[in-house]
């Protein structure tokens, strides 16, 4: 009988544990998009139908900011998505591109350089941004005992409630309705539209600190050599870019860009500095930019995605994926949701 | 006797076994500038406040907003700052741009790397192109050509 | 390490093995357990300890020789009437003079390890100061736990050379006396005498007993992890810029500090009790409800109470009877007294910290004491004329405050640090600034605690209160805990459990983003 009693209790401890934990973690967790949008550009792809695409973008805010995917369709018909998240390091482009290649089966995979001159570890934050969305997998553990910052834990991207306990004394009302809202997505196919205008000079990095000894150092290689190794295993060509920004917080230092250009010859890979083609694409840092010429604002992208898109339109063997009325069907919703976006900025 | 003699042998290896690594003797390197001492994580108020106001500055958000950099420019030297969005801004880097500038022992941009291994010892990492410090969180870097100083930085590690 | 997921992964190997395995060698699981435990921490940590050990063990064998040889010979003698009583009393004297001197150089030889980790510092500091000279000042991690090892290892040895402690032949059996786990963070300071019958005996698995420990690890997790690291974020903005809060300052930390040291040093002592008692070993209990003494020497007998007592036998008395006491008892009764009190809580001070607001600290206390003690003929005069004031609980009341507010108030020296500092804050206290300043909202916010923060904070100090209440006190044995009282409803026991799982995990302070807060006593 007393046996009995204790089973019980232990179940009871069991469950009410549980139930109080995960009512806590549910609560706890942020899960307000709006209120940070960055953090969920990831949460976007993995809750979207994504087989189709056939150009996935990685990288840092050099791809989220500056490639409007509506405006590559709309021009080009390209099915394209970009899988960007605040500074976005080698591993991390690695680990989302695994998933990427799990889900879908793209031509090409375009990857910023500019996240390969951290060659360590900088912010928990931004880990979290990818590594919080991405499913467990072997992979991702691999990446994540390379991604973390000191003081993290393992565990705490098991249980996130380890993490982000200390929000309890900071929750509103809203982390409540939010839990039992349907959110929309907090991009368009990955693009964070940024619709203000704060003009900036065009582009250059006086006043930069001299450009870092650990930029494209060996872990951050290593990351690249696996990541090219991934496309050509899955059959997608890989493509290099560097987005026509630089600033002396974000410099894109002469030493840098022929790093980047001997990878590029190294592995045989196509490299576009769109800094070389300011004046190609159309662009006004007097208009085109949100931050005074940190980032693109959606007109700026807008022209980038002209430019772009036809380059990619012209060298591989992309679908004009406009002809297809099942395709048609699925951007009429992203766009629809791109213009209002839009619009609204504009008002 | 000879029991209390092994027994403090045995005493004796153990401490020595465990005497302390020496204690961390790196310290903060400093660079200076109008007789203002300055490092990597000081309170960016207090060093702006005691360099004068004959600055510009440049300011510029992180990507995902987690803070402000900012940029303040003194005719031969830069300042730069960390914002958080939550406390006390602090100094993450100083670069001297021109000669102008000195550290406490009359180092500048145009001083040899002699004059720089004379004056602080053997770098903790050299070549052609850097003579690199290492202290207690930063680096001071002192960029080189032909054996002249070009740049001197201070920036956290 | 105590409150940590390494720390259940190390009691989630260790109880099944304690439990499982013949019980006649579990003291040796306990024993390689404890050093495990004790390697994570460092292995030059583990060095010192083991050579504290070695020392022990070695002088306290010498000892207890000594002591066998004194008998054997006196026994030896006295049976065949070969020596007199002036000579047997003649070779008494000799071999306690011996001993002694052994008995100086062991404690000497322990204490050497404790002053060169834990002091070194502060005397190349004090050095500087006098000289002026720019001495470099090491920076010496202390070893953990070292503090009250060394304290329980000088207490074997004077109980061995005191001849009330036979010494232990088995230098397993007494590494484990020095290495057991659940002491090393914040003591007991354990006595070999009681700690072996319980620590070497053979124990069963005894379900509510273990439960009962477990709830109260818990219960001291609450309180270290929820209510004293919350309560510490507005003492730590208090400590960095006390100038700004000034007298209010004082005042909030006569009241914060108290709860978070108690929730910190009683929470830790009960996750460490909590643990062994699940294993079937009962260590000391340090605590009596101490905020319930109304006066500063009772409180002491019911603060730290393991501390309280190695001070008053290992130094109190023996200073007090000491020939120089009786020397100095020819110029005055109470000098003897006067000066044990004082010695006994300088170096009271100086064990919680190398620094001299420790020393100053203890030296408050020893003074207070000491007038209170001087007017005690005139409170029981007052008793004889007002028996019902005297006896009436509201007097009592009162005087618990006012013991609670005189500790707090010397506690504000651990806080602040600078004795010059502290004193001129004190002083700030009888302006009327300092109490207006408890309206200042501006300066509640420069607490860095919101309202859900403050609310948990008075929550908790009501909980600690009810359930202290609730525990009998040291010594009644016809007192249930709550701990007994709850695994009796074994419902209950799980609800209250699971709340304490979820208060510790969401409340707690911990993770990334925080500075792990150690035990405030695991410093001293």
């Amino acid at each position: 009988m007393k046996k009995t009693r204790w089973i019980w209790a232990a179940v009871i401890f069991v469950m009410l544990s549980a139930l109080l934990l995960g009512v806590a973690q549910a609560l706890l967790v942020p899960h307000d998009r709006a209120a940070n949008p960055e953090a969920f550009l990831l949460a976007d792809y993995f809750e979207a139908d994504v087989t189709l695409d056939e150009v996935v973008f990685v990288g840092d805010c050099e791809v989220y900011e500056a490639f409007s995917p509506v405006t590559m369709w709309q021009e080009y018909g390209i099915a394209l998505r970009v899988c960007g998240t605040p500074q976005q390091l080698a591993w991390h482009s690695y680990a989302v591109l695994g998933e990427v290649f799990e889900r879908s089966n793209p031509k090409v995979v375009v990857l910023s350089v500019y996240g390969l001159i951290y060659n360590e570890p900088q912010s928990e934050a931004y880990n979290r941004m990818v590594m919080d969305h991405l499913p467990a997998s072997t992979t991702k553990w691999q990446v994540l005992n390379d991604a973390m910052t000191e003081g993290e834990s393992e565990l705490s991207y098991v249980w996130p409630l380890l993490r982000y306990h200390d929000r309890w004394s900071e929750l509103s009302w809203r982390d409540v309705t939010t839990l039992f809202e349907k959110q929309d997505p907090v991009s368009i196919r990955g693009y964070l539209v940024q619709n203000g205008v704060v003009a900036g000079d065009a582009p250059n990095h006086e006043g930069a600190l001299p450009p870092s000894e650990t930029a494209f150092g060996e872990m951050a290689l290593d990351y690249f050599d696996r990541i090219v190794s991934l496309c050509r295993e899955n059959g997608a060509e890989l493509v290099l870019i560097k987005a026509p920004t630089d600033s002396w917080r974000y410099p894109w230092h002469d030493e840098y860009e022929a790093k980047a250009i001997a990878l590029a010859e190294k592995y045989d890979l196509p490299y576009y500095n769109f800094l070389n083609d300011i004046d190609a694409i159309g662009l006004d840092f007097s208009t085109d930019t949100y931050d005074a010429g940190l980032h693109l604002n959606v007109r700026g992208a807008e022209k980038l995605s002209v430019y772009f898109g036809k380059i990619l339109k012209e060298n591989y063997p992309l679908t004009d994926t406009r002809l297809r009325d099942h395709d048609c069907v699925v951007w009429a919703g992203d766009i629809a949701r791109y213009e209002a976006q839009k619009r609204e900025g504009a008002k | 006797m000879k029991r209390m003699t092994l027994v403090l042998t045995i005493v004796l290896v153990l401490l020595c076994a465990c005497a302390p690594a020496p204690a961390d003797e790196t310290s903060a390197l400093l660079l200076s500038y109008r007789g203002v001492e300055l490092t990597v994580g000081m309170a960016a108020d207090e060093a702006i406040a005691r360099l004068g106001d004959d600055y510009t500055v440049t300011e510029a958000e992180s990507c995902a907003g987690q803070g402000m950099d900012r940029m303040y420019t003194y005719s031969s030297m830069r300042l730069y700052v960390f914002a958080p969005v939550e406390g006390e801004a602090v100094v993450s880097s100083v670069s001297y741009t021109d000669d102008g500038a000195q550290t406490a022992q009359g180092l500048r941009i145009g001083s040899t790397s002699s004059d720089v291994i004379a004056a602080l010892g053997e770098a903790d990492e050299a070549d052609d192109a850097r003579l690199i410090y290492r202290g207690k969180g930063c680096v001071l870097t002192f960029g080189l050509r032909d054996g002249v100083v070009v740049s001197v930085v201070l920036s956290g590690e | 390490m105590p409150l940590s997921l390494l720390f259940l992964a190390f009691l989630a190997v260790l109880l099944p093995l304690y439990f499982l395995l013949p019980r006649r060698i579990q003291w040796l699981i306990l024993l390689v357990g404890s050093i495990v435990f004790y390697a994570f921490s460092g292995w030059q940590n583990l060095c010192v300890l083991i050579a504290l050990t070695i020392l022990t063990y070695t002088f306290g064998r010498m000892l207890g020789r000594s002591i066998d040889r004194q008998n054997d010979t006196l026994e030896q003698h006295r049976a065949d009437g070969s020596w007199d009583k002036p000579t047997r009393k003649a070779f008494r004297d000799r071999c306690v003079t011996r001993r002694k001197w052994l008995l100086a150089a062991a404690v000497a030889a322990d204490l050497s390890l404790l002053i060169f980790f834990k002091y070194t510092a502060f005397f190349v500091r004090t050095w500087n100061d006098l000289t002026g000279l720019g001495a470099r000042v090491p920076s010496l991690l202390l070893p953990l736990g070292l503090s009250y090892v060394t304290f329980s290892a000088i207490s074997y040895l004077i109980d061995v050379s005191r001849g009330q402690q036979s010494c232990e032949k088995n230098p397993l059996r007494f590494a484990l006396f020095t290495f057991y786990f659940p002491q090393m963070w914040q003591g007991p300071i354990n006595r070999y005498g009681e700690l072996a019958p319980t620590l070497f005996a053979p124990h069963s698995f005894d379900g509510p007993r273990v439960i009962r420990g477990a709830l109260r690890a818990l219960w001291g997790g609450v309180k270290k992890l929820v209510i004293a690291d919350t309560t510490a974020i507005a003492v730590t903005a208090i400590m960095q810029s006390p100038a700004d809060f000034g007298g209010t300052g004082v005042i909030l930390l006569v009241l914060l500090y108290s709860v978070q040291i108690y929730a910190d040093f009683t929470g830790g002592m009960d996750v460490c009790l909590g643990v062994s008692s699940a294993l079937g070993i009962d260590l000391y209990e340090n605590f009596d409800r101490p905020f319930g003494s109304s006066s500063l020497a009772e409180y002491w007998r019911r603060w730290h109470r393991s501390m309280s007592r190695f001070f008053t036998d290992y130094v109190f008395y023996p200073l007090s009877v000491s020939r120089f006491s009786q020397k100095l008892s020819r110029l005055s009764r109470h000098l003897p007294l006067w000066i044990a009190t004082l010695v006994t809580w300088a170096l009271t001070g100086l064990w919680h910290g190398a620094g001299w607001n420790f020393v100053v600290w203890g030296l408050c206390n020893g003074f207070f004491m000491l007038i209170s003690q001087e007017l005690r003929p005139l409170r029981r005069r007052l008793g004889e004329r007002f028996p019902r004031a005297a006896s009436s609980r509201y007097l009592h009341a009162l005087c618990c405050v006012g013991t609670f507010c005189t500790v707090g108030l010397f506690r504000t020296l651990d806080v602040y640090r600078g004795v010059g500092l502290t004193f001129s804050l004190w002083g700030k206290l009888f302006t009327p600034t300092a109490w207006e300043g408890l309206l200042d909202g501006a300066l509640w916010s420069a607490l860095d605690m919101n309202v859900a923060q403050w609310v948990l904070v008075a929550l908790g100090v009501l909980l600690m209160w009810a359930v202290s209440r609730r525990t009998p006190r040291v010594g009644d044995t016809n007192g249930t805990s709550l701990g007994e009282r709850l695994v009796r409803r074994p419902l209950l026991c799980a609800i209250v459990c699971a709340l304490m799982v979820v208060a510790i995990v969401v409340f707690g302070r911990y993770g990334l983003g925080y500075d792990a807060m150690d035990f405030i006593y695991g410093q001293y």
